[in-house]
């Protein structure tokens, strides 16, 4: 798998190749599909052991439905739904909670009390500013990993992988509809976390 | 100004997709250092977001699962199969036939069949529905094999 057509050969060849017994096919398969599916076992499943064997269980069980992939969406958004299905199971299993819904509210009503004074400061010197910056990277971080872990993945979908909310709602079984409501749910759970977070510093 | 503030979803769209999408918000955000400020923030992390770097495996994926990939029946497997079958079909058909045209006095005789036409006739159909009841039971047992492989 070294030369460059393989990057030509449509899902439809890839799989055909599978099905006939090439194995270096579906080592491709997943190459292609490596990063997107890490940015979903990642964002849904902590424990790094738990994410090892689900990412291995995820492909067994892709290459064992491969002859009924009906190529009614690209391939890797069809190994994304497996890897969501997957991960989605285990933490039903293990009774994690994926979304904030049942607790909490969808209003903004302290919105209106903003504090209008915030800004990022930009008036720092280029050492403080890059110190700043990773800083704030890692204090993004900390915020994006304490969201619930469907609003982690839908933020890493949609923002890091740029899928459409239609592939996003293929993936997660969810109506186009409620992918959108969910993602202004998550960045606004985000930048109440940072806001929390920047006023902290700021003390 | 006007005292309603732009929603949090129109704060988001504004920062996401831009004030010339939704110029509805233009005048409110003219006026209103708030809005204007929480857009600017909205904008700024969703920035550093797509910057993140992403997130990695810290395993050889492809290693383990290409190590521990069952035996596929493979289609080509499957042909091969297939042909194996169909000569195996063919060579029985063929000797049964010659078994009959050596023994055809003896089957005339047992069967009561008037003649060697009418005995031909009834064994080659005979066969022929042997063998598709055989075939139709070979198809039944691979799609039961290919549904428990999908479970
Ligand atoms: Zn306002």
């Amino acid at each position: 798998m070294n030369n460059k057509s393989d990057h030509l050969l449509t899902d439809k060849q890839l799989v055909q190749k599978v099905l006939q017994g090439d194995n270096r096919a579906f080592a491709f398969i997943i190459q292609l599909t490596e990063k997107l599916v890490a940015s979903i076992v990642l964002k849904l499943i902590n424990n790094p052991e738990d994410q090892k064997d689900l990412a291995q269980d995820i492909y067994l069980k892709a290459y064992n439905r491969l002859s009924g992939f009906q190529f009614q969406s690209k391939l890797s958004t069809w190994v994304a739904q497996i890897a969501y299905n997957t991960c989605f199971d285990y933490l039903k299993k293990k009774k994690i909670p994926t979304t904030d819904l049942p607790s909490s509210h969808p209003e903004n009503g302290e919105s209106g009390a903003f504090n209008e004074n915030f800004e990022f400061r930009s008036d720092n010197s280029d050492a403080e500013h890059a110190l700043l910056t990773k800083e704030r990277q890692e204090i993004l971080v900390t915020a994006i990993d304490s969201l619930p872990p469907l609003y982690k993945t839908l933020i890493t979908l949609y923002h890091q992988e740029a899928l459409s909310y239609e592939e996003i709602g293929t993936i997660t079984n969810l109506p186009s509809g409620t992918v959108k409501n969910y993602l202004f749910r998550a960045r606004k759970k985000m930048k109440d976390i940072l806001l929390l977070q920047y006023k902290k510093e700021e003390l | 100004m006007k005292t309603m503030h732009l929603t949090e979803e129109m704060l988001q769209l504004v920062a996401i997709e831009g004030i010339e999408k939704h110029p509805s918000a233009k005048e409110h955000l003219r006026e209103c250092p708030s809005c204007e400020a929480q857009v600017k923030m909205i904008s700024q992390m969703i920035e550093s977001v797509e910057s993140l770097p992403a997130a990695t495996f810290q395993f050889n994926l492809t290693d383990i699962v290409m190590e521990s990939l069952p035996e596929r029946s493979t289609e080509t497997q499957a042909k091969k199969r297939a042909i194996s079958g169909n000569l195996v079909v063919i060579l029985v058909f063929i000797s049964a036939l010659i078994l009959c045209y050596l023994f055809r006095k003896q089957l005339l005789y047992i069967s009561k069949i008037p003649n060697e036409i009418t005995l031909f006739l009834i064994t080659i159909s005979g066969l022929v529905l042997l063998f598709l009841l055989i075939a139709d039971m070979v198809r039944e047992y691979d799609k039961k094999i290919e549904k428990l492989r999908h479970l």
